[in-house]
């Protein structure tokens, strides 16, 4: 390993606001994204210090209320999406052989409008009533003008309606590729596993996000005019249309990640993924049960059919559980190297099971009828997406950040930021589970003050800080990695997917050559043809 | 009718335990297969790379286990949600921003709550009693945490339903729908009184009602 300086370069204004390439539009979201992450987070250190105790004046409730509309919408519509869009606009086309990525004009438009859309909804406080304050979802008619005034609420409409117009265009153009760009050879069920995961993402944003993005016309239409949600099922209306949104793109923020965790798991134990076609199958089948369960985020409004959907969701078990199957059968009989992205992988396993069980939990009426909008529901939810996604998303970034950038993290500093990750995350997330068992409401700016409730609320917080040092240990591995480079070569962790055949960072056309393609892992496949008696065969 | 808090405790006596095996189950093969096949320089790695009966036998478990929940869950539902054809007692609730608004159209008493006060709702313990819960304003939810429900009072519809309060005493009660700046404040108290000490408080209620 050698160390080398950094080369300085003048900056590439056309390139960076122009480029079509996948891989330079893919970096600038991710780098955007990673941005507003770090924003919604210190709005979440204000949540959790107002929540330190149990009457803080430290905001007052309308304040409370933006810090908390806006972490949410930041986190979701601004940053966990299009992270997801960004690595399935980098890695896509690089995994299934593709020199280009399909339609990138328009790839780079859905960029540009995630970008107005961010800016937009932040612009909101400049304003004089400030930003969004009716929680990421926007129920009307608590989203109507008399109730949320100023244009603050518009320009969150407006937000929301660009970013997912944006992430909607991005996975357009990588369904297109999954299905029009792949290389000789690359046959549906010889996609990589993360492409597997990225096809089924897009699929449900194509389906999902149009219906968002007409939702928010129809919600200023609202504003404006009104007539559109005023009818006695109008409420409820809306919160069917945004729900059919809303439960899709909770596993559009889920599966990216998934994806990532099994390239991880499998490369990293040195075995192809386990249990390939059921794993792809039980994909589809959430891809179709995804479209059907939205109204679980309703029981509790009495006007929809409660046992259906309690149905639907409870089915969920079945393909999730098929996951859980591959990834420890592909451990199993493997060589598992307990590196920093495997550490994130497996951590991802654990504590996305925590969501999910939860989930089950939730997805009962009659103990819906307890738990709705409690802290349980917050804790619930911040197990998937954070201690699931995040987690994910990090096993994926020390994976693939020697691709992107050809050099490798700093290892040791990985697990610190692993640790302390893991630390925080549970001691900010378990809390929150147990005082919403005991009955704490979300979206409140105070709460009783019990003991109890005030010491659980106060792990939280301190979880919420360990949580802050571990992203800027994060940081600080990155700033020193790309400091003094540790070159990675072209296939750090003898890869198995084609984005280890190319140079890293790939060039402008993505290969030079490819090597044959007769499974999901080519390049294991030519290890394995040179050393045939090595392996057991089962 | 049966009450709310015995279906909630029954199902979770049920959900908890498979939850807590499941994830178990999860920890332990995971920690296992770790340990197990943790790095060996030389180790020969498997190149199998489906079990599908096994994998197939394994999803018919899960589809038994999600049929187990599914039916205990129907079960419980359908009597939470059942409406008795003759309540011993009916009630209209209504949210407003940002205070609750309980009346008894049979008695002729309207409870509501004054400045900082939450409107106290009085209630006979032990008997079923009919709620037809609804809004002037935003989506609001009715909850009381104690009787382990909940339900969202919704502008231009009328939900109903039916709860007994099993014991006497005072339950809080709080609005659990984000609506706006008073959210947090938007409670109620429950005031569940022996049937002799309800119908006396009645007569008191009436008596200033008419008085008035």
């Amino acid at each position: 390993m050698s160390a080398t300086a950094v080369p300085r370069s003048t900056v590439d204004w056309v390139g960076l606001i122009g480029s079509t390439d996948h891989k330079r539009v893919a970096r600038r979201t991710a780098l955007v994204a990673f941005g507003f992450f770090l924003a919604g987070g210190v709005l979440a250190l204000l949540i959790r210090t107002q929540l330190a105790t149990p009457d803080s004046r430290l905001f007052g409730a309308d304040a409370y209320d933006a810090l908390f509309t806006m972490h949410g919408s930041t986190m979701i519509y601004l940053f966990v999406v299009p992270t997801a869009m960004a690595l399935g606009v980098y890695f896509v086309p690089l995994q299934v052989g593709a020199t280009e990525i399909a339609a990138p004009r328009v790839s780079l438009a859905g960029f540009w409008l995630y970008v107005s859309g961010g800016v937009t909804m932040w612009a909101g406080w400049l304003t004089v009533n400030g930003p969004g304050t009716a929680g990421w979802t926007a129920f009307d008619p608590l989203s109507d003008t008399p109730h949320s005034p100023g244009i603050g609420m518009d320009f969150w409409i407006f937000g929301v309606m660009l970013a997912t117009l944006g992430c909607l265009l991005m996975a357009l153009c990588v369904l297109s590729t999954i299905i029009a760009r792949r290389a000789p050879g690359m046959t549906m069920l010889r996609l990589a596993p993360f492409t597997w995961t990225m096809l089924v993402t897009c699929l449900m944003v194509a389906v999902a996000f149009p219906v968002l993005v007409v939702t928010m016309g129809l919600l200023w239409v609202q504003r404006e005019f009104g007539g559109v949600f005023s009818s006695s099922g109008g409420p409820i209306g809306y919160q069917n249309l945004f729900w059919f949104y809303g439960h899709p793109v909770v596993y559009v923020m889920f599966f990216p990640f998934v994806g990532a965790v099994a390239e991880v798991i499998s490369v990293h134990s040195g075995r192809r993924l386990f249990g390939y076609r059921p794993f792809a199958i039980s994909l589809l089948a959430f891809t179709a049960l995804s479209t059907s369960v939205w109204a679980h985020h309703m029981f509790t409004t009495g006007q929809v059919a409660n046992k259906y959907f309690a149905l639907t969701s409870t089915a969920l078990v079945v393909p999730a559980g098929i996951e859980y199957f591959d990834m420890i059968g592909t451990l199993a009989g493997g060589n598992i190297r307990l590196r920093t992205p495997m550490l994130f992988a497996l951590a991802f396993l654990i504590q996305f099971l925590i969501g999910g069980l939860t989930g089950i939990i939730l997805g009962s009426p009659p103990l819906n009828y307890d738990l709705h909008n409690t802290y349980f529901v917050v804790g619930h939810f911040h197990y998937t997406l954070f201690a699931g996604s995040l987690f994910g998303f990090f096993a994926g970034v020390y994976h693939w950040f020697p691709k992107v950038t050809g050099v490798l993290l700093r290892e040791r500093i990985g697990k610190v930021h692993f640790w302390l990750m893991t630390l925080g995350a549970n001691l900010t997330f378990l809390p929150m589970i147990i005082v919403g068992w005991e009955g704490m409401r979300r979206r409140v700016d105070g709460y009783p003050g019990s003991p109890g409730w005030q010491t659980l609320n106060d792990l939280s917080t301190a979880g919420a800080a360990v949580i802050a040092i571990s992203v800027l240990t994060f940081l600080v591995n990155v700033a020193l990695s790309l400091r003094t480079r540790v070159p990675a070569g072209p296939d750090p962790w003898e890869g198995h997917t084609l984005e280890w055949a190319t140079s890293s960072p790939p060039p402008r056309r993505n290969f030079a050559a490819l090597p044959p393609i007769r499974s999901y892992s080519p390049l294991l496949d030519q290890r394995e043809a040179a050393a045939p008696d090595a392996g057991e065969r089962g | 009718m049966s009450e709310t808090r015995a279906q909630f405790s029954h199902l979770v006596t049920i959900y908890l335990p498979i939850a807590g095996v499941v994830f178990g189950i999860v920890v332990v093969a995971l920690a296992v297969v770790v340990v197990r096949f943790r790095y060996r320089s030389g180790r020969s790695v498997s190149r199998r790379s489906e079990a599908n009966r096994l994998e197939l036998a394994y999803v018919l478990i899960l589809a038994v286990v999600v049929g187990v929940l599914v039916t205990v869950t129907f079960r419980s539902e359908s009597q939470v949600d059942a409406v008795a054809a003759s309540p011993a007692l009916r009630i209209t609730a209504i949210g407003a921003d940002w205070r609750w608004r309980f009346e008894y159209p049979g008695l002729g008493i309207d409870q509501v709550g004054q400045g900082q006060t939450p409107t106290a709702l009085y209630v006979p313990a032990g008997r079923t009693i009919e709620f037809d819960l609804t809004s002037l304003d935003v989506i609001h939810a009715f909850d009381v945490p104690d009787e382990d429900f909940q339900r969202a009072a919704i502008p231009k519809i009328v939900n109903r339903f039916d709860l007994v309060f099993p014991t006497p005493g005072i339950e809080p009660g709080e609005c659990n729908e984000y609506c706006g700046i008073g959210h947090t404040l938007m409670r109620f108290e429950v005031h569940v009184l022996s049937a002799d000490q309800f119908a006396t408080w009645v007569s008191e209620r009436r008596q200033q009602e008419g008085g008035r």
